[in-house]
């Protein structure tokens, strides 16, 4: 049905506060309604919005004086002079940024990379998450960390909130509007308006509503939440991948092979040694032939600095993957499943045998020899590899078994909530470390991440099929159900994948001001 | 330093010659979508860097254009998908859908802007300074509201009402260029 005026006036008083954000809720779904009923409506819709970005992009808008009436040639004939004259100091600018741009970003080029072997162990910029106040003096910047202290803290977050630490409580600052509680209490205050504040505790979410709040781990299954002023929406976790790859949409119609995350639609670029095959789950994976341009690279996710972007999963993270490896074993040669290389805070799961070239990093030290390498950077500690010897010893694969050409299921999970760091094969655990709960892990930044090699350096030899990377850790029930299904031929969730967008957090209820309520944060339920 | 590849060297020409050629429409395409200014020129500034590191896997045959737009698009349904964490952004199915109109729209990206421009030219001294402030130098409303002696609500009007005149005139030009061409301006509409 076309806009009448009427319809177009409503339409275009609701367009103008969703470019404002200053759209409420029930006229933000509203106009989606409107969109959804009408093609014409989203023609002007877009139109509007097209408009509006390109006023920015005015002569007007960028100071270049008063604009003049011009000769306006039809859609399919060349730009108009002074357009193109624009576009083209636009394209030349853009140009030189590029220069720029390309001289500083690292591609499969080894000359451009300062580490002088696989590893790049720079420090990295790390956001600032927050503003700790100590009795009046002056505020002390704060990166992601966990605070155990042992008097009441206070500290102003980045978005503006007011966090009050209780004495011996411990409590991880991830973010510029999030902190995770693992022991003790915490109290939030909102200092201006447009601040935000969340506390995590594991499964649950508290998230203000423009409001103060307290919450208090009373044990370790149960959290108790007070709302002091205004309202807080008390969340449960979504138990799905952050990302997931499941390979069997690989689009070769746009010019290079790209297979989409089915969970936040970022692309997976295939390098041309990586083919897509038959899949070992589903109708798609993907092979790699162990030369350089055997990679699927993501495209998007990455942050400024170290602790932000997609990949920035401070408080725990899981690595899944379906492989039938190939890999030779051979001292020095690497073979990645995933990496990506924010210097020494970089995340990496991959078959390395590296003799004791780079033993300082394995944590804890292990015997010299092949083995499957899960790296992390943990805040307060630094790079370290949970390093699982592949020799047949208490349960763990040897070479032979994990290289024999048949899928495995492959799982890395670090907890911060329980500090375990583990490694699984076919579902089970294999092999452990254990970490002080409550640290961190330091990653994200400005590095892509890779599926199946690093800077063209490190290829992997064979096929990776569901590629999943998770903000939590999996639980050894939850890793041994999902290698079930990979046994019997399906995905790990059952039956149907994530659908693209699927919420993160679930709400369970809203409290408001004067009420106390506690809540099993496993189950999410009220006790 | 190293000295660098040759062979990379004319991959940056290439890559250039071709995202140049584009840019004004991917550009188009990622505003008409994220309407943020700063949030849009991040979304831009992403989908450049993986369309420069995924150059390499280029099909050399295959059209620049789509496989960079294909590139916005999931940049910008990422955009997205972070916010939802926190607030109510349109569902996927509806961003894919005005994704579509805004790929088909930039056809005509290009001869919007010039007609913009026209139009422009017919604000009055205060809407230029609105939009100079607003859009140039991403001043917020309530600084503008300050600055006038306003409040925050009457800028937003201003800007409800300066942006309808521009789109009401835009539409109009465009309107024009269907008629029959004026000889007398050299075969081509003349827009005053």
């Amino acid at each position: 049905m076309p806009a009448t005026p009427r319809h177009q006036e409503d339409l275009f008083d609701l367009a103008a506060d969703y470019v404002h954000g200053t759209i409420t809720a029930a006229d933000g779904l509203r106009l989606e309604a409107m969109l959804h009923a009408s093609p014409e409506a989203r023609r002007e819709f877009v139109d509007y919005c097209m408009l509006h970005g390109q006023i920015a992009l005015s002569t007007t808008a960028v100071g270049q004086g008063a604009p003049t009436a011009r000769t306006l040639h039809r859609p399919d004939s060349t730009l108009p002079r002074i357009g193109r004259a624009a576009a083209m100091l636009a394209g030349l600018a853009l140009a030189a940024a590029f220069v720029v741009l390309v001289s500083n970003t690292p591609r499969e080029e080894p000359s451009q990379n300062p580490a002088s072997d696989s590893y790049d162990n720079r420090q990295l910029p790390l956001v600032t998450v927050a503003n700790l106040q100590v009795d009046g003096e002056t505020p002390t910047p704060l990166n992601p960390t966990t605070l155990r202290p042992d008097k009441a803290t206070a500290l102003r977050s980045a978005s503006g909130a007011d966090v009050k630490v209780a004495e011996a409580a411990v409590f991880g600052v991830t973010t510029g509007d999030s902190g995770t509680l693992y022991h003790g209490s915490v109290q939030a205050r909102l200092a201006k308006p447009d601040a935000n504040f969340s506390v995590t505790t594991s499964n649950l979410r508290i998230v203000d509503k423009g409001t103060a709040f307290h919450v208090d781990r009373i044990d370790n299954d149960h959290v108790a939440v007070t709302v002091l002023d205004g309202e807080v929406e008390v969340q449960s976790r979504v138990r799905l991948p952050v990302c997931y790859w499941p390979f069997d949409d690989v689009d070769s119609a746009r010019g290079s092979a790209q297979a989409f995350d089915a969970v936040g639609g970022l692309p997976a670029t295939l390098g041309s040694a990586a083919t897509p095959v038959a899949g070992i789950v589903g109708a798609g994976a993907v092979r790699f032939d162990n030369a350089p341009s055997a990679v699927a690279t993501i495209g998007g996710g990455a942050g400024e600095q170290v602790g932000t972007g997609l990949f920035a999963m401070a408080e725990g993270i899981t690595i899944e993957a379906v492989v039938a490896s190939a890999w030779s074993g051979r001292f020095k040669d690497y073979d990645e499943i995933f990496r990506k290389e924010d210097g020494d805070a970089r995340m990496l799961l991959s078959f390395q045998n590296d003799g004791t070239t780079h033993e300082d990093f394995s944590e804890p030290p292990v015997q010299a020899g092949p083995c499957l390498s899960f790296g992390l950077h943990l805040a307060g500690r630094g790079y370290h590899e949970l390093d699982m010897p592949l020799d047949g010893v208490d349960g763990r694969p040897t070479l032979a078994e994990i290289t024999d050409g048949k899928p495995h299921h492959v799982v890395a999970t670090y907890d911060s909530y329980t500090g375990r760091k583990a490694i699984f094969i076919d579902g089970r655990k294999r092999f452990e470390h254990i970490y002080p709960v409550g640290t961190l892990v330091r990653g994200g930044g400005p590095a892509p991440a890779e599926i199946g090699n690093t800077r063209g350096t490190e290829p992997f030899t064979g096929v990776i099929d569901e590629f999943a990377l998770y903000d939590f850790a999996l639980t050894p029930d939850e890793v041994a159900t999902h290698w079930r299904r990979v046994a019997a031929g399906r995905n790990y969730f059952g039956s149907e994948p994530p659908a693209p967008g699927s919420p993160r957090w679930q709400a369970i209820t809203r409290l408001v001001e004067g009420q106390t309520m506690t809540f099993n944060q496993e189950t999410g339920l009220p006790r | 330093m190293a000295a660098r590849d040759p062979h990379a060297a004319e991959e940056y020409e290439l890559f250039l010659t071709l995202f140049t050629k584009c840019q004004g429409r991917i550009q188009a395409f990622i505003r008409a979508l994220v309407h943020d200014p700063s949030q849009a020129d991040d979304v831009f500034q992403a989908t450049s860097l993986v369309l420069w590191r995924s150059f390499a896997t280029f099909r050399r045959d295959a059209e620049f254009l789509p496989w960079a737009l294909g590139t916005a698009r999931h940049q910008v349904l990422l955009h997205w998908r972070t916010r939802r964490r926190d607030r109510h952004v349109f569902s996927d199915d509806l961003l894919a859908d005005l994704a579509d109109v805004a790929e088909a729209r930039l056809d005509v990206a290009e001869t919007r802007l010039a007609a913009l421009e026209n139009c422009m030219a017919g604000l009055s001294e205060r809407q230029r300074d609105l939009v100079r402030m607003f859009y140039g130098e991403h001043q917020p409303a309530a600084e503008i509201a300050n600055r006038w002696g306003r409040s925050v609500h009457a800028v937003y009007k201003a800007l409800k009402v300066m942006r309808q005149a521009l789109y009401e005139c835009v539409s109009r030009k465009l309107r024009d260029l269907s008629l029959p061409l004026d000889e007398s301006a050299g075969g081509k509409p003349v827009i005053s």
